[in-house]
């Protein structure tokens, strides 16, 4: 099967038509991106994952519904997002959506590559985890804006269509998480400076 | 510079957003240039912004990196193969005839099982909704309870009452010391009345009758035992009650019927003078 030059659309069409490999060609495309946009909005490994994997199979119950109207990774962004917020709601209904004090367990403490000394890697792995605290710190409206534009690079009106918000809401939105994070990284370095 | 200091206040700050991520038109883009130019606020905003943004970006990268591989995609081929024959041999058709369900899970995907459906819809569902929903089970609980204890509730002259069986049993039972209610004084009628009287005289013969069978039959046992101690030439007085009785000159309520039905001997032998009584007389 080709798959550098077909299109998500296309697959969306031949899974339609009856090709039981189609949709697994969209799965193996999008299924990396997804978690990455369910880990940035969730902030954990664990929940990320089934959040990715509920997407997949929402999109494939729902794949006769596909209109064509929008693009596929939109579509697929939209019910990612849907689970995340799901996710999110469940949480904080549990009172368990502390992102804040985990450290362990759901939180990955990524490797760094070999070639990095092991002072820039301690050095990196902070800030990363700097990075990670502060975007879940975000409130959830915030941190779904600025994970669809940073991961995703979504435009402001795709945002608003996966969110079913305003365009002005998703500026709005993202300045203010832009100037949260930034006051919060710098803090951090601060922090880090003086140790 | 602390966090006041950082506030941009300059009134084109909601214009940054769109110059920074690159989706200002050109002439915002131009304006905005112009502007960056003169408003250091601005510029330093649109700095620290960046710095952001690069630390976000690493941090993606990083996310992306280690992304684990769901191997979803092999599930979903393996699903649709398994569908399509399936499909196939409930219609006749050949294997290659996939036809991608609609709306409907597959084998060997996970199925949201009834519970988890419903935990999802209270979850999702809006505060109002909620409260709703939990309003209406309190008031069928209350409901079902005061149907338990047989509730009664009235509005008389005396306010609003209420009151239950339940409850009522309970007081009973929690307070046995307490007194006894008093009766409740029944009315009869004048049948009733002369029923009761009538039943009543006939027990009372019924007694007398009783009781009059009983002194014959002693006294009958008496008279049969002095007989066989004593010769019939010299009959002893029997010392009876009955003849005490006579001496005292009353006689028992039954004693006339009771005569009556004596036997003829025993007549005659009342008749025979008593020796005590001739000591009596002679004295």
């Amino acid at each position: 099967m080709e798959t550098a030059e077909t299109s998500d659309e296309q697959f969306v069409e031949r899974a339609l038509a009856g090709d039981a490999d189609a949709f697994g060609e969209i799965v193996r495309r999008w299924e990396r991106r997804i978690y990455a946009l369910a880990y940035g909005i969730l902030g954990r490994e664990e929940e990320a994952r089934d959040a990715a994997q509920e997407t997949f199979i929402a999109a494939f119950r729902n794949l006769s519904g596909f209109r064509g109207e929008a693009k596929v990774s939109s579509w697929l962004h939209r019910i990612a997002v849907n689970q995340c917020i799901t996710r999110q709601r469940r949480a904080r209904t549990r009172a368990e959506n502390s992102l804040e004090a985990e450290t362990e367990g759901g939180t990955r403490q990524f490797a760094a590559p070999a070639h990095v000394s092991p002072a820039h890697q301690a050095e990196g792995r902070e800030r990363t985890e700097a990075v990670r605290s502060a975007v879940s710190a975000l409130p959830p409206e915030l941190r779904e804006v600025i994970v669809l534009k940073e991961f995703e690079e979504l435009t402001f009106q795709e945002i608003a269509d996966a969110l079913d918000i305003p365009l002005s809401t998703v500026k709005s939105r993202l300045y203010t998480a832009l100037k949260q994070l930034r006051l919060r990284l710098e803090k951090y370095d601060a922090q880090a400076a003086r140790v | 510079m602390n966090e006041t200091e950082k506030m941009n206040n300059c009134e084109r700050a909601g214009e940054l957003v769109a110059y920074f991520y690159g989706e200002a038109t050109r002439a915002e883009r131009e304006s905005f240039d112009a502007h960056l130019a003169a408003c250091a606020a601005c510029r330093d905003e649109l700095a620290a912004f960046g710095g952001v943004r690069e630390a976000v970006g690493h941090w993606r990268a990083e996310i992306l990196a280690h992304a684990p591989a769901l191997s979803l995609a092999d599930t979903f081929a393996a699903d649709a193969r398994r569908e399509a024959q399936h499909e196939g041999r409930h219609k006749g058709e050949t294997a290659g005839a996939f036809v991608v369900p609609q709306n409907s899970a597959s084998s060997s995907l996970p199925r949201r099982s009834a519970r988890a459906a419903l935990r999802e819809f209270f979850t999702l569902s809006p505060v109002w909704l909620r409260a709703g929903l939990s309003a209406a089970a309190l008031v069928v609980c209350a409901l079902a309870a005061l149907a338990v204890v047989n509730a009664e509730l009235r509005w008389d002259d005396g306010g609003l009452a209420f009151s239950t069986r339940f409850g009522r049993s309970a007081e009973t039972k929690s307070a046995p010391d307490a007194l006894p209610a008093p009766p409740v004084e029944k009315v009869y009628t004048q049948a009733e009345l002369d029923k009761l009287v009538a039943e009543r005289d006939a027990a009372l013969r019924e007694l007398e009758d009783t009781r009059a069978q009983l002194d014959d039959s002693r006294e009958a046992n008496l008279i049969a035992a002095a007989a066989r101690l004593e010769p019939a030439s010299a009959p002893k007085p029997p010392s009876t009650p009955t003849g005490n009785a006579r001496r005292d000159g009353r006689a028992a309520p039954n004693a006339p019927a009771a005569r009556q039905r004596r036997p003829r001997v025993e007549r005659d032998e009342d008749d025979v003078p008593r020796l005590y009584d001739l000591l009596i007389e002679a004295n």
